[in-house]
């Protein structure tokens, strides 16, 4: 047991325990095989966060991160903000973390890990040019991150502390130890440069959550969701992108990997705004018997910069944006099949005088559209069509009028008829058809819109009035 | 004396403003529905934005017309009139004279919406949002979310066995969005407690014995069963042209009492 959360401890476990020794006393404990490979990719990640705090982000180490913070403090109100803000996105992700600034990475690291030694937790140090060698000196040399055999050297040689290696005749320092000793004592006195490394991070900000244990309730779910939104809108943000599509998969303890796609109407990063899209979307997710990891990956992105509203705002920006998310949540729950728009088709068979289209790209082109479709005949409709003609009984009278019609179980008497409209169409492609179309209502004021074959005589209900 | 109605009257603008100023245009902005036999009955003018509307219906009763109507003029567009010529003349008489056109609606249909006669009554097909849910939750939370947003002028949807709590959740996502929320109701929800702003029945009129046939519009009866702001019951006849979309009011004086008593006409 080499570290204890306070839960550990409160049940007796101890630092130095072996592990067969500390299941003894707690059953429950699990054991994870260490997986470098995800440490660097959660450190990455949180990197990758971080770079809506500053331009210039970096993994200094495979436990540290860099940022360059020189004009940042103004955006953020000041330096004990910048990094409240830093600590609490890295808590977010379930991490504890020590912050320090110095004019070089190298000094805020070796301040930093001397401070989680000393277990000096919420102080943020602040090294400038004057006090860094002060703040310093009593540091252990180690932490300048010098290699190991030449920090054993020093110590054999009695010199513990920065201040001790700061006052070695500079010449001989190479000579005995290595050119690495030197190049870090100057690198954290700020006598040498010493850059950030640069983050080259994928073009498309991903994250990807792995449960320890199957998950099958909703609140954590969300929790995970919640979280990878708010670190892909960081990462965004910081790119200056919006997303356009997501991707999304749940892995399940057994069975195949869910994939679906999310698509936005127009390019957004908000971390509230795509919690609540992917809300709208995971609801509609069976979980099964669980989950063990979530991913999301942005699929698509636009540049999305902060925009400077008009002063006579005349195309209604606040209107757009709300039917864009209006539309993304309609999307994302009911799927796009259940939101569109229709259009008018030159067509005279009922069924075939209408098309549906993507509500996003025609709602798009919606301005340019409008007024431009007629009605394809002027002959009196329904409002409501049955989705499936329903058979019903009419009988005709000697002239051929409608005057009677059993419809579902019921007779009605007609006492109001218009038609017959005549529709012989469709040959062209297959699909004809030779019909008589009647409006008949009953005394009672209800109408429906009845149809006869005038090959078969089969008389149908098509819809009714409403 | 006119000092002292003057400060009833001042009082009475107070009280309807904390109310939510239903009923009084200058407090909220109220649509007229186009039929102008309602509009003059219905407080402030028309129907309340950021409100929800509930329209009492039965099967082919005409709550479907009625919500062509007043997403018709919700969205901008005036209702067709026997005096503007149909068809395409309509539609450049009606991009002439509309009254604020560009609004947005929002239909959450689950019963075969037939798009070519919505054209023809209501609003443009390209100012229409066709949302078709399969189940009645999902209809419900697609009808909220558009009442929400501002973008989008009115909504409909057709629901039934709706609690109170619903309609209150519902009015207040209308509150929010600012747009008219309409909800057609089964007559037979009539005794439900609801928190509607305005509540219509409508029914069709009884067309009598004697066969009729050619260019018979229907007859609607159009009842107003409460709303905010006012007392009164009343009840008017439109008569809809299916074949052209013309509507029009019957010129007959309403049909109806004025309550004395407030709340007399709350559900």
């Amino acid at each position: 047991m080499a570290a204890l959360s306070v839960a550990a401890e409160n049940i007796g476990v101890r630092e130095g325990m072996t592990l067969s020794q500390a299941r003894a006393i707690a059953p429950q404990i699990m054991d994870f095989e260490y997986d470098a490979a995800a440490d660097a990719r959660e450190l990455g990640g949180i990197a990758d966060m971080y770079s809506s705090l500053s331009p210039i982000v970096g993994l200094y180490d495979d436990q540290t991160i860099a940022m360059d913070l020189g004009g940042c403090e103004w955006l953020h109100g000041s330096f004990e903000e910048l990094t409240r803000r830093a600590a609490a996105q890295a808590r977010d992700r379930g991490f504890s973390s020590m912050a320090c600034i110095a004019e070089a990475p190298v000094a805020a690291r070796a301040f930093a890990q001397h401070m989680v030694e000393g277990d000096a937790a919420g102080v943020v140090p602040v090294l400038n040019t004057i006090n860094t060698l002060q703040m310093l000196s009593a540091l252990p040399a180690a932490l300048l991150g010098i290699p190991g055999d030449a920090a054993r050297r020093l110590s054999s040689m009695g010199i513990h502390t920065v201040g001790q290696l700061n006052t070695l005749p500079r010449q001989g320092i190479p000579a005995r130890l290595g050119p690495e000793v030197l190049l870090q004592l100057d690198r954290a006195l700020g006598r040498a440069p010493d850059p950030i490394p640069a983050r080259h991070g994928s073009p498309l900000p991903a994250e990807r959550i792995e449960f320890p244990a199957v998950v099958d309730r909703p609140d954590m779910i969300l929790y995970a969701i919640q979280r990878m939104a708010g670190a892909l809108g960081s990462v965004l943000e910081a790119r200056a992108l919006g997303a356009r599509a997501l991707d999304c998969s749940i892995e399940r303890p057994d069975g195949p990997v869910g994939k679906f796609t999310i698509q936005l109407s127009e390019p957004r990063r908000s971390g509230p705004w795509l919690v609540s899209l992917l809300q709208n979307r995971f609801e509609r997710v069976d979980l099964g018997a669980g989950v063990v990891a979530i991913e999301i990956r942005v699929a698509e992105a636009e540049k999305l910069y902060y925009g400077t509203p008009d002063l006579f705002d005349t195309y209604d920006t606040a209107a757009r944006a709300g039917l864009g998310s209006l539309l993304d949540r309609l999307v994302a729950r009911l799927g796009a099949d259940s939101v569109q728009m229709a259009r008018l088709h030159e067509d005279h068979r009922p069924a075939k005088a209408w098309r549906v289209e993507n509500a996003r790209i025609t709602l798009s082109g919606r301005r340019q559209a409008a007024g431009s479709a007629t009605p394809p005949c002027a002959a009196s409709r329904p409002l409501h069509v049955y989705q499936k003609p329903i058979p019903v009984q009419v009988t005709w009278s000697e002239g051929g009028d409608p005057w009677k019609l059993h419809i579902r179980g019921s007779d009605l008497t007609i006492t109001y008829f218009s038609g017959p409209e005549i529709i012989q169409s469709g040959w062209a492609d297959g699909d004809p058809i030779d019909h008589e179309y009647w409006t008949v209502g009953g005394a009672d004021g209800s109408r429906h819109w009845i149809c006869r074959d005038r090959i078969s005589g089969v008389a149908f209900a098509h819809g009714f009035y409403c | 004396m006119s000092g002292r109605s003057e400060v009833i009257e001042a009082l009475r603008r107070r009280v309807r403003a904390a109310e939510g100023g239903f009923g009084d245009a200058g407090l909220r902005r109220h649509v007229p529905t186009g039929l102008e036999a309602l509009d003059r009955v219905l407080p402030g003018g028309g129907l309340p934005a950021g409100a929800l509307v509930e329209v009492l219906v039965s099967p082919g009763g005409g709550g479907g017309t009625l919500a062509c109507l007043i997403a018709r003029a919700a969205c901008g567009y005036h209702i067709n009139r026997p005096d503007i010529t149909p068809g395409k003349g309509a539609a450049e008489s009606n991009s002439n004279n509309n009254i604020n056109s560009g609004g947005l609606a929002a239909w959450i249909d689950r019963e075969g919406l037939y798009p070519p006669a919505l054209s023809r009554i209501g609003p443009p097909l390209d100012a229409v949002l066709w949302v078709r849910p399969h189940t009645m939750d999902d209809a419900l939370w697609a009808f909220e979310q558009a009442t929400r947003s501002p973008a989008i002028a009115v909504s409909v949807v057709s629901a039934r066995r709706i609690g109170q709590a619903m309609t209150r959740r519902l009015q207040l996502s209308a509150e929010a969005g600012g747009g008219i929320a309409l909800l057609l109701r089964p007559g037979e929800d009539a005794s439900s407690p609801s928190a509607a702003a305005v509540r219509l029945r409508v029914e069709p009129v009884a067309a009598g014995q004697s066969i009729q046939t050619e260019h018979a519009p229907r007859r609607l009866s159009v009842g107003i069963l409460k709303a905010r702001g006012s007392f009164i019951y009343n009840t008017c006849i439109v008569e809809v042209d299916d074949a052209t979309g013309f509507v029009s009011c019957v010129p007959a004086p309403f049909i109806g009492q004025d309550f004395a008593e407030p709340g007399a006409a709350c559900a």
